[in-house]
């Protein structure tokens, strides 16, 4: 008896020390980071794109710092149809045309029209996660809702640049057109 | 037995407790893109990913801020919606700093930091690219220019010295404006103004060119009635401007795109004068028509190396004829500019480019106003090269540049400028400024014979006041030193600063010259006034403006502005008007805008001007108060009411000395209609 009321009363302990340490460990937020998210939805577009057949390795080019941190280590390799994902922090003065798809994080912003205008019948799908970038060209911009990820596609930009997007991508996102004056 | 005692519920509490925070611990434990299960979110379907929340580490991501090392102003569309203004000096109006007054219909005085006139010439003011200034007296003929304002995407508006970017004649300032692509204006258009003193009607529309290509075509009628004088009598200065013309752009595939556009305008323009005589009476004041002609073709070609490097090249023809009583002139202007922008290593950001103009102009001489020659074709070649150094990435950042150029009338210049910006947290800026600006003679100074005043005979020999050229004229120059601040303490506020001051060289002045007789019939006795360098020149100010959205439906703008300036002739100097340029520009200049949007389909903005006297032209003080209520009665149909000089029946704004009559701006007020189709 003496001994039941022991383990009874030493699992709750330990089980409050693993919670504690546990909630030590873990930062203090209820879901996985931003980028983790944003990663990963990059990495499920690739797949709904129509390239341009090409055996080479699918390359992600980061431009403007790397706003994603580690994350880019989770989908780094991974298979895309027949093709591995490459993943490349971009220098602002290298050639983009190099990459197949492209994400231009916010710090490049000033840079975004230059990359809009060579993304034109490339084959390389320009992404963003800046306000208003889907309208100024890029063809698909994420932004949140409701503490959850979502993304707007610009369709005329996605056919300017050569590629085709499935329509179960479409239909899971918010379709945009370039700056009107309305 | 006990089990059930308060003592060991506690610990059974604590358990489901702690298997509950395990759960969100192991939640938690998401950042390292591991599900509960074990598997990586890139496994993820896209489903399953759209219903995952995410921690939000900040707010949505806006596009930065344009930084800028200068006493910059953006005016966007959508301010230009809001305002209510009909006419491109009215928008300008809006722009902390500047000096825009309205001298009558069809005439406008508008300067930066200081030496505001009627032929204000040290502003360049430049339409996508193409320069309005004339270099017949390096100003702007406000009265012949028009934009359809809806198609203005901003209009960016730097004071202070750009020359080292922008050439010679930017000594105190740069109006850009610039239009919509073609592609962010398809459809249609209809908007109409009507009011107690104008009339406007634009027709626009805009298609598809091919797979790649956008275009708009548009014509456009602004019509506007006289005003009145202070006497009550007729202004004779209603104005009327027929304009049409086309952009198209083409964005083509491996970074290159392609702009095409083009204008032609007919103006009629009133304006008031004398009839000057030999004989009595000397000087009869007179109404007259100026009516000019013009066009423009201008294309551009733009190709995107990488993400941080291109070239732009750029060509424009522009012609017009201006026509008036027996004078009249016509230029035509062909300019080509490239520019290749790059960015070198890490730390360097370089942009350099060259630049040719020629411009050839034909004039009828008259004896009012004549040119020596009567003809001429000048050009101007023209290099500058400008590196922005990143000292300390993102947050220091020096700025040399400096511009070369070669012209006929004095040959070799150099406008160099240094600049300094520092970031100093995510909420303030600090820029300071060194820079050196030309303004170069125009073909009136150098050529120039303006016949200005007779003199009643006086024993039978009129005595004729003449304006005369200097072909040894030099070019006039700035040093000017800038410093600003600007803070944005959260997204609601802005707040920014500049102080100046300059140091003006070589100022134009008017010298008396010995008199000589011309023999005619009758004979008449010429008083020359000759220009040369004679004066110099100080001036300082600070500049203020605010911005505040204290809510999504509120919006308040404020500036401020004061401006002392200095001129001082040399010792040999005759010219004793020279000195009064000081009072032609306000020393304090405030605003006041209000926007309130009560619902999503209403505006409602008034604006409140106050500037200071101007006592070389006895014109008082003003306060102007415009107001506007817009309601989008349906997506693509907006109406408006707008009420211009609501305070007083009228008052003088700027006066032209030169001029015989004062005509006075009048409270206005119009409806407006815009149809999207």
């Amino acid at each position: 008896m003496a001994l039941l009321t022991l383990r009874i009363a030493s699992l709750p302990v330990r089980l409050l020390c693993a919670c504690v340490l546990l909630l030590t460990l873990a930062p203090a937020h209820a879901g996985p980071s931003e980028y983790d998210l944003k990663a990963a939805f990059i990495y499920q577009i690739a797949k709904f794109v129509e390239w341009p057949p090409s055996n080479a390795p699918l390359r992600l080019c980061v431009l403007g710092g790397n706003p994603f941190g580690a994350a880019l280590e989770d989908i780094r390799g991974k298979p895309v149809n027949e093709r591995k994902l490459e993943v490349v922090l971009l220098n602002a003065a290298a050639d983009p045309r190099e990459c197949t798809m492209l994400f231009i994080a916010a710090p490049a912003e000033r840079h975004l029209e230059r990359i809009i205008a060579i993304s034109r019948g490339a084959g390389m799908l320009t992404l963003g996660d800046t306000e208003g970038f889907a309208k100024r060209g890029a063809m698909v911009n994420f932004f949140l809702e409701n503490g959850k990820v979502r993304f707007e596609i610009n369709l005329e930009a996605v056919r300017q640049g050569g590629l085709k997007i499935s329509s179960k991508l479409l239909t899971l996102a918010r379709i945009v057109e370039f700056q009107q004056d309305r | 037995m006990n089990k059930y005692t308060p003592s060991s519920r506690v610990p059974r509490l604590r358990l489901s407790a702690c298997l509950l925070l395990l759960s969100i611990g192991c939640f938690t434990a998401f950042p390292n893109a591991k599900a509960a299960n074990g598997a990586s979110l890139a496994d993820y379907s896209l489903e399953q990913l759209m219903d995952v929340s995410v921690e939000v580490t900040s707010a949505a991501r806006k596009p930065q801020k344009l930084e800028d090392a200068a006493a910059i102003h953006v005016i966007s569309a959508e301010d230009i919606r809001r305002s209510g203004m009909t006419n491109l000096p009215g928008l300008l109006r809006m722009v902390p700093g500047l000096q825009v007054a309205r001298i009558d219909g069809s005439t406008w005085a508008i300067s930066s930091r200081g030496f505001n006139a009627k032929n204000s010439d040290n502003l360049l003011v430049m339409l996508d690219g193409r320069v309005l200034q004339t270099p017949t007296f390096t100003g702007v003929y406000w009265d012949a220019q028009d934009v359809v304002l809806e198609d203005i995407e901003r209009i960016e508006v730097i004071r202070g010295s750009g020359g080292a970017l922008w050439g010679a004649n930017a000594v105190t300032g740069v109006i850009n404006i610039i239009t919509k692509s073609a592609a962010a204006t398809q459809g249609g258009l209809a908007s109409g103004v009507v009011g107690n003193f104008e009339q406007q009607g634009t027709l626009r529309y805009g298609g598809k060119l091919g797979e790649t290509g956008h275009y708009r075509v548009y014509a456009r009628n602004i019509a506007q009635n006289n005003f009145r004088q202070a006497s009550g009598a007729d202004g004779h200065d209603q104005r009327d401007l027929r304009s049409a013309g086309f952009r198209a752009d083409w964005g083509l595939s491996g970074g290159s795109s392609l702009t095409v556009q083009g204008d032609t305008y007919d103006s009629d323009s009133d304006h008031t004068g004398s009839i000057i005589s030999l004989t009595p009476p000397s000087t009869t004041p007179a109404g007259y028509t100026i009516e000019q002609k013009g066009g423009n073709l201008l294309t551009r070609w733009k190709h995107a190396l990488s993400a941080t490097s291109e070239w732009t090249a750029q060509f424009y023809y522009d012609y017009y004829e201006r026509r008036y009583l027996n004078v009249g002139e016509r230029r035509d202007t062909y300019d080509l500019d490239f520019q290749h922008r790059f960015l070198w290593g890490d730390a360097h950001d370089i942009v350099w480019g060259a630049g040719y103009r020629q411009t050839s102009d034909q004039m009828d001489n008259t004896i009012v106003v004549a040119f020596d020659p009567a003809s001429r074709s000048d050009d101007v070649v023209s290099t500058f090269f400008q590196d922005e150094i990143a000292l300390n990435k993102d947050s220091l950042y020096l700025i040399a540049g400096a511009k070369f150029e070669h012209n006929h009338y004095t040959g070799f210049e150099y406008q160099p400028n240094l600049r300094l910006r520092w970031k100093i947290d995510e909420h303030q800026t600090a820029w300071t400024a060194v820079s050196r600006a030309v303004h170069t003679p125009s073909r009136t100074d150098a050529d120039g014979r303006v016949t200005s005043t007779v003199f009643p005979p006086s024993g039978g020999i009129a005595n004729v006041l003449q304006l005369q050229s200097n072909p040894a004229i030099q070019s006039e120059h700035v040093l000017s030193y800038e410093v600003g601040y600007r803070i944005s303490p959260n997204e609601r506020l802005q707040l920014d600063t500049a102080v100046f001051y300059s140091e003006h060289r070589n100022l134009m002045t008017v010298e008396p010259a010995a008199s000589y007789l011309v023999a005619g019939s009758p004979v008449y006795r010429i008083m020359p006034r000759v220009f040369a360098n004679k004066a110099s020149a100080t001036t300082q100010g600070l500049e203020w403006s605010g911005n505040w959205r204290p809510g999504d439906k509120w919006q308040l703008k404020a500036a401020y502005s004061w401006l002392k300036m200095d001129i001082r002739r040399d010792p040999d100097s005759g010219d004793t008007s020279i000195e009064s340029e000081v009072g032609r520009s306000p020393q304090n200049q405030f605003q006041l805008q209000v926007f309130h949007s009560p619902t999503a389909s209403v505006d409602l903005s008034a604006a409140l001007y106050h500037v200071d006297s101007l006592p070389s032209l006895n014109v008082p003080a003003y306060t102007r108060l415009d107001a506007r209520v817009g309601w989008r009665v349906r997506r693509d149909l907006e109406l408006s009411l707008t009420g211009q000089n609501l305070l007083d029946r009228s008052h003088p704004e700027f006066i032209n000395p030169s001029g015989p009559r004062t005509t006075e701006i009048p409270r206005s007020v119009f409806g407006a209609a815009t149809w999207r189709f």
